[in-house]
């Protein structure tokens, strides 16, 4: 299998900047306790290995603070490992969440341009989309009006509608599938399984075990920063499937 | 990943995103960039002619050739302190070249001035200062000296900024100091010898005494131009330098 995604060992903590970016106050007032931050670290992920295979659809799935957002950051590229080696054979495409890549003040058809072309279209090209992307989004009558008066629903399906359009290789979700209305995820869900079948490589992170299981070829269960799992989703989520006894989560 | 077309495409888009977004809910639109240097020249000229006159001809003019170009500085300063938190959202999802952001500031506010000039020499004009051909060679030398020095200082205190809030903060307090500090009310001579250090060091003062130079006496300032091509050379190279070393952080600490 031709890896598009390869992380070895991989490991990714953060200083902790806190009481650095608490400012000067905090750095004059408290100098022992920011010499003492300066050497406590997060932990985010520690030694992980994967990689993800051209045209394949790989779930992330995980607690919250387990590693799911940094393991995005760094297929992003936006994050460096701390130590070990990612490399990304192919054009990422982040879903944007809402509003941002977007302004506010500026008209949908402006935005569609400005995103466009921070997902690394070329002018031309988000030109020749236009108006698909506008039909997809199915905003057109507010096109010429400024962003800031859509709907959260609007923004998502615009967002979604520049992502889906940008000719992506690599297309990070990040619980995107859970926004717009269910006419939208239908469509959502067609695009997706178009762009699949065009060899794009898609990775979700999710919360949630169905739509994983749903859309998934592999997924990896990220716990205490490590993998813990790997492989088939149905199996790999098994126990995240069948609903558990709410206070039997809380006692652990 | 970028190729280099599209780099520069992206830079002009994002450029010209923000000088829409700029004025967009104003209906006086691009009028108001002319209405900051004047209202201020307005207000200088009252004190140092009306209250307590200088025996300086033709004040105006003077104030004016000052104060339009600080309108760049000030802003481009100001905003690019902030240039990479106010994009946060953008940093810590995409990852384009993050020096972008302070570079199509930089020269989005340097169009703004550009385009404030017809107005400037027209003022100039009327008050019996004749355009002249070193313009085309002066005004294009100047820009990019001041971009140059601009886009250095953006990057570094906007680099900064993102670890230390405080910044921004300093950098308000810095700048109403540097407005006085730099020769733009008053002349340079005028300055105490004691006090000479202050200009000799201030990035802005050859910025500033060049486009009065150029633009009141009718002279291209080619010893400012070339000072002002050292400094921006320094800015850049130290702005460069913070940037380099701490823009892979950026997106950790958002």
């Amino acid at each position: 299998m031709d890896a598009i995604i390869q992380f070895d060992n991989v490991s990714k903590w953060y200083p902790s900047y806190h009481s650095v970016t608490g400012g000067i106050k905090s750095v004059l007032f408290d100098f022992p306790e920011f010499l003492r931050s300066l050497r406590r670290r997060h932990l985010a992920i520690e030694n992980v290995s994967f990689s993800v295979g051209r045209g394949e659809f790989f779930g992330v799935f995980g607690r919250n603070g387990a590693g799911k957002s940094t393991t995005l950051g760094l297929i992003a590229g936006v994050l460096v490992p701390s130590s070990g080696r990612v490399t990304v054979r192919g054009r990422v495409t982040p879903l944007l969440q809402l509003g941002a890549g977007f302004h506010p003040d500026l008209t949908g058809r402006a935005n569609i341009l400005l995103n466009g072309m921070l997902l690394g279209m070329t002018r031309r090209q988000v030109r020749a989309a236009e108006d698909e992307i506008i039909a997809f989004a199915d905003i057109a009558e507010f096109i010429d009006e400024p962003i800031r008066t859509y709907s959260s629903g609007m923004l998502s399906r615009l967002g979604f509608a520049v992502a889906a359009h940008s000719d992506p290789e690599i297309l990070l979700m990040d619980e995107i599938l859970a926004v717009g209305d269910v006419g939208f995820k239908v469509k959502c869900h067609q695009r997706i399984m178009e762009m699949r079948q065009n060899g794009v490589t898609v990775v979700l992170v999710s919360h949630n075990p169905a739509e994983l299981v749903q859309y998934c070829d592999r997924v990896i269960l990220v716990d205490q920063h490590r993998i813990a799992r790997i492989g088939d989703p149905a199996e790999v989520l098994r126990e995240h499937l069948t609903p558990k006894e709410p206070s039997g989560v809380c006692a652990q | 990943m970028f190729a280099r077309n599209r780099q520069l495409d992206l830079i002009y888009v994002l450029a010209r995103t923000q000088l829409k977004a700029r004025y967009k809910n104003a209906a006086l639109g691009y009028l108001w960039s002319l209405a900051h240097p004047l209202a201020f020249a307005a207000v200088f000229y009252f004190v140092f002619q009306v209250i307590m006159p200088s025996s300086r001809m033709n004040m105006a003019a003077f104030l004016m050739t000052g104060l339009f170009p600080w309108q760049w500085v000030g802003n481009s300063v100001n905003q690019g302190t902030m240039v990479f938190i106010d994009n946060g959202a953008l940093i810590r999802k995409v990852a384009f070249p993050r020096y972008f952001l302070p570079l199509s500031m930089v020269l989005q506010d340097g169009w703004h001035f550009l385009l404030s000039l017809p107005v400037l020499l027209a003022i100039l004009w009327v008050s019996g200062i004749a355009p002249h051909p070193g313009l085309l060679i002066g005004v294009p030398l100047l820009m990019l000296n001041q971009a140059g020095i601009l886009l250095g200082i953006a990057l570094a205190l906007g680099s900064l900024n993102m670890f230390l809030r405080d910044i921004q903060h300093l950098v308000a307090i810095v700048m109403m100091a540097a407005f006085y500090g730099t020769p733009i009310i008053y002349e340079a001579q005028q300055v105490p010898a004691a006090y000479r250090w202050i200009p000799a060091v201030n990035p802005f003062t050859s910025i500033i005494g060049g486009w009065r130079s150029l633009l009141l006496d009718g002279v291209v300032p080619w010893s400012e131009i070339a000072s002002g091509a050292g400094m921006a050379v320094v800015c850049l190279a130290a702005g460069g330098l913070i940037y380099h070393s701490l823009s892979k952080r950026f997106a950790e600490l958002l």
